[in-house]
């Protein structure tokens, strides 16, 4: 399927925040409770609409073991976005944002989107970390803020979509020279266009092939 | 300049190693220190030209050099010296010709990766802009470096390159770079991808796939050279065993443009250079990597990224493109192509009867253009063609079904069926001589094993077609054949699958008309074979080289027949079949012949002991108590007796019920239901004998109070008689008589307590032996007894 743009994400945060289980919310729609440590890096993949553009996601999922924080650093220099997550209930997955946002400065371009979220905001009686806590670390670092709960769905959609808007918004205005891969960004057959889908819609993803899930093994 | 360092070099080639070492050190020490620009670098072109001679300079220079040199790499003062640097590097870790110097180069490169800088200060070399080198022979030596690493110390190098940040990305940029250092690097990284799923996905993610469809496109596809292949290579490195780098492949659209990249273009001539047939066949590669074989056999499951892989490679027409490469008029002109397409075809379709069934349906052209059905195309392959028969028979494996379903629906089948026997009689008995043969028929007989394997109308056509020849197989079995000079039927690989074909034949037989019946064929192993050497020819399969190094079988078209893990696995289940029926079966047998002859010798000791009972009841006449006493026991041993007749008819309802079990194992449980049945019975025998036993004592008990009683009468009558002398003779001889009678029924009665309580001896035993019996049917022989006791107690409470 042909597309405007093609952005390479990849999801970072401590192990346990459910960065796998936002992946697989948003590209397969379902919730998996029980989910073993990822190892090393999962993928997934989905296709949005942003401005009647057909925007291809590439996404990687980290393992967030202290392990393979190596590993992971891989992978900064050629994300065009990072949704960096943590986990309400545990306030130390939110201590640790800076150490995360350390190393994404240091090994990612600069221009990469970040999309800071704080998930299982389904367990809102268990929170260890208020709103606004997240929406000042947030400000104070310039990222853009969600709350998301992958098990309800509630604004994983929207982190993955709003983070492809910044990201598109920035081609826009000519900060990014796409012709470079290693910003995270590829030019697709028709980025020039209008796409195919009606314009400020946004495509559930593409039919049957793309109903796939990212951990197979 | 150059002079010295020649004779230098020869020197080092000539002579004893210690010298060198010291001029070695040396030069190192130059290369340091020395002020001057000019003399540094004099100091390493000696070195450089040192190390490319002579092995024992190699393996003196890691421990005094490395640093040295990688202390050059990282000034970067003078672009020759980097350049020097590093090709004396190169010299040191890189694998030469000569076999010698291996030594000296793994130690080396295990040096080298263990140095913590090292791997990032030469992967920044290969940075492009000003960070990196920019001199076409630094890169090449840097790789070279690297490629000597990987060889050497490959694990190190993965986590050396894993650990350094962006250290797969500089070598994925490689892939843009100039031809050779891009050749280069296409290599070095196949050979780090193999085995770190980390560094797969991270080439992937640095868009490895979208490179080298570039590469591959910019080279001709399957018309370039050997970096088509090598690509080809490096795509199947990455996706062997990842699903999150498969799931990329599919999803970025790669994937779809595979079948139309091995399409062959329709101009006529199917001549294929070698170059090209090698391209394919690595295009091939791919494929395998994204649908590898099962573990587990040709019908387990796969799982759901393969799954989607085969609907994806499916719906782009990869079927039609390997059927044309592998089939259609022949096939491709070339031996591994077709082999590689069958492959490819067995594991498209593997584990999917849909796809299976579909490609049952095709029809092919054959290669003198008649149009055949596909399968039939495959099996002339199969006793045809020699290189790829292996190829084609792991096909066949996968076509299980289908066959399964000819057998059943379509009567070619059992034409095909025939051709097959009459090719592997010819083969055993006839060609035997040649290994080609050895491997013809192990491939046949695969193929015989896999088709009746669990289909009844297939065994039945294969018995029709060695109707006459039934003898054959055991002969060949027997290694008594009248042709038995011959390699095949001695081979001990043919033997094995031969008895192990027969014992599928005996499992399946549907004894339909013609064709020897199961007893028949049972009756064949047991008789002309003997059961023993059958079994132990069944065992001798899992010790052929070929089944116990299945997993390690390299050549896919070696001289000797090998055979594929799941095929051994799949050996092994079904001798394991035919093992438990042939032996569970005689078993059985034993068994039941066992039981009956316990049953017999009961019979005839519970009536020999009636019979004494009866003599002792007829003699006792003394006493009413002890007749009626006697009566009672015989009415309880009659009892005995018909319960006996009844455990008696059970045994021989057991013995019809073994016999039908030979069909089917599992009747062999309900055979053990009903023993434990007769068991109960014989253990409530046990129990009656043993109340008539103390029924026996009682009337001794009572036998004696009766003759107490009456010599207490005797007394008064004698007191009587004292007065009245006429009756005093009578009186004692009535003393006397009573006397011996007593006598006679206490000796009588005593006899039956010793029969009774030999008897009651044998009985325990049989019981143990029964429990012994029982225990072997895994019936639970104490709660038998306890529930047996709780009854006879029970009925004693009602007595």
């Amino acid at each position: 399927m042909s597309y405007a743009y093609l952005f390479k994400y990849i999801i970072i945060g401590d192990t346990g925040v459910g960065k796998s289980c936002l992946l697989l919310q948003f590209t397969d729609k379902r919730f998996q409770p029980v989910h073993d440590l990822t190892i090393g890096v999962e993928f997934g993949a989905r296709m949005i609409n942003i401005d009647g553009k057909q925007i291809k996601l590439q996404i990687w999922d980290t393992a967030g073991q202290e392990s393979f924080r190596s590993i992971t650093r891989s992978y900064y220099r050629g994300a065009a976005g990072a949704l960096l997550v943590y986990d309400i209930t545990r306030r130390e997955t939110f201590e640790h944002l800076a150490s995360w946002l350390e190393d994404a400065r240091q090994h990612a371009n600069p221009n990469m989107t970040i999309m800071l979220i704080g998930n299982k905001a389904d367990l809102g009686h268990r929170r260890a970390v208020s709103t606004e806590e997240g929406e000042q670390f947030a400000k104070e670092h310039g990222l853009v803020f969600l709350e998301t709960s992958a098990k309800t769905a509630l604004n994983v959609e929207e982190a993955f979509i709003n983070t492809a808007r910044a990201i598109h918004g920035k081609i826009q205005s000519g900060v990014f020279d796409v012709s470079n891969e290693s910003y995270g960004i590829k030019v697709g057959y028709g980025a020039g266009g209008t796409g195919a889908g009606a314009p400020g819609t946004v495509r559930p993803g593409e039919p049957s092939p793309q109903q796939t899930s990212s951990c197979c093994s | 300049m150059l002079a010295l360092g020649r004779f230098l070099q020869q020197q080092a080639q000539d002579e004893a190693g210690d010298q060198y070492v010291d001029l070695l050190e040396r030069l190192v020490q130059r290369v340091s220190d020395a002020v001057l620009l000019p003399d540094r670098r004099e100091a390493l072109q000696q070195l450089r030209d040192l190390l490319l001679g002579s092995p024992k300079a190699q393996l003196a220079f890691g421990a005094v050099g490395f640093p040295a040199m990688l202390q050059v790499v990282r000034d970067r003062d003078d672009g020759e010296m980097v350049q020097l640097a590093l090709e004396s590097l190169a010299a040191a870790v890189a694998v030469g010709s000569e076999a010698r110097t291996t030594q000296a180069v793994a130690v080396n490169a295990q040096q080298l990766a263990r140095m913590p800088d090292a791997m990032p200060l030469l992967l920044n070399l290969l940075e492009q802009g000003p960070a990196g080198v920019p001199d076409f022979y630094a890169r090449y030596y840097t790789l070279q470096v690297l490629k000597g690493l990987a060889s050497a110390a490959p694990h190190h190098l993965q986590e050396a390159i894993l650990g350094t940040p962006l250290g797969v990305t500089r070598l994925m940029e490689l892939l843009g770079e100039q031809e050779v250092l891009r050749n280069e690097a296409l290599l070095l990284l196949t050979q780090l991808a193999a085995g770190s799923s980390d560094l797969q996905k991270i080439a992937a993610f640095e868009g490895a796939f979208d490179r080298l469809f570039g590469i591959i496109r910019e080279e001709g596809m399957l018309n370039g050279d050997i970096v088509v292949q090598d690509c080809f290579q490096l795509l199947a490195t990455l996706l062997r065993g990842s699903p999150p780098n498969q799931l990329m492949f599919r999803e970025t659209g790669f994937l779809a443009q595979l079948p139309v990249i091995l399409q062959l273009s329709e101009d006529g001539s199917r001549q294929l250079p070698s170059q090209k047939g090698a391209n394919l066949v690595a295009a091939m590669e791919v494929v395998l990597a994204l649908l590898p074989p099962p573990a587990g056999g040709p019908m387990t499951p796969i799982c759901s990224c393969q799954a989607e892989n085969r609907q994806a490679l499916l719906h782009r027409g990869l079927l039609d493109v390997l059927i044309g490469l592998a089939l259609q008029a022949g096939g491709a002109l070339d031996d591994t192509v077709r082999a590689q397409a069958l492959l490819c075809l067995a594991a498209l379709i593997s584990g999917s009867l849909l796809q299976q069934d579909q490609l049952a349906e095709v029809s092919v052209k054959s290669a003198s253009g008649e149009v055949v059905p596909l399968l039939q195309a495959v099996l002339q392959v199969a006793v045809s063609a020699q290189s790829a028969a292996e190829q084609v028979q792991l096909q066949t494996q996968q076509q299980q079904q289908q066959w399964r379903q000819l057998g059943h629906t379509n009567s070619s089948a059992s034409s095909l069926i025939a051709l097959c026997t009459s090719h592997l009689g010819l083969l055993v008995t006839h060609y035997g001589q040649q290994p080609v043969s050895v491997r013809a028929a192990a491939n046949i007989l695969r193929l015989l094993l896999l088709w009746l394997h669990g289909c009844p109308p297939a065994v039945t056509a294969f018995l029709r077609a060695v109707a006459h020849s039934q003898p054959f197989l055991v002969d060949s079995i027997r290694g008594s054949n009248a042709c038995s000079t011959s390699a095949s039927s001695s081979n001990p690989l043919t033997r094995s699958m031969l008895a192990l074909l027969l014992g599928l034949c005996a499992l399946y037989a549907e004894d339909a008309a013609g064709t020897p019946s199961q007893q028949q064929l049972l009756t064949a192993i047991d008789k002309q074979i003997g059961q023993e050497q059958y079994l132990s020819i069944l065992d001798s399969l899992q010790h052929q080289p070929a089944v116990k190094d299945s997993s390690s079988s390299g050549s896919i078209f070696g001289e000797e027949p090998s055979i594929s893990p799941a095929f051994a696995a799949c050996l092994a289940m079904l001798a394991a079949e035919v093992r438990k029926s042939v032996t569970g079966d005689a078993q059985l047998r034993l068994t039941a012949e066992a039981l009956q002859r316990e049953n017999q010798q009961l019979r005839t000791e519970l009536a020999s002991m009636t019979e004494r009972l009866r003599c002792a009841t007829g003699n006792g006449t003394a006493s009413q108590a002890a007749l009626e006493a006697q009566a009672a026991a015989e009415a309880q041993a009659d009892v005995l007796r018909q319960q006996l007749v009844v455990a008696q008819q059970q045994l021989l309802e057991v013995q019809a019920e073994v016999e039908r079990a030979r069909a089917d194992m599992t009747a062999g449980q309900v055979a053990a239901r009903k023993l434990e049945m007769d068991l109960q019975d014989l253990s409530a025998a046990y129990s009656t004998l043993d109340a008539h036993a103390d029924s026996l004592q009682q009337q001794v008990d009572q036998l004696q109070c009766d003759l107490a009683g009456a010599r207490q009468r005797q007394d008064d009558v004698e007191v009587v008689g004292a007065g009245a002398q006429q009756g005093g003779t009578s009186q004692i001889e009535l003393q006397q008589r009573l006397e011996a009678v007593r006598q006679e029924a206490q000796q009588e009665a005593d006899d039956a307590m010793a029969d009774l309580l030999a008897c009651l001896g044998m009985e325990e035993a049989k019981v143990a032996r029964l429990r012994e019996r029982l225990q072997a049917y895994g019936v639970d022989c104490d709660a038998l007894l306890a529930d047996i006791v709780v009854a006879g107690e029970e009925e004693d409470v009602l007595q």
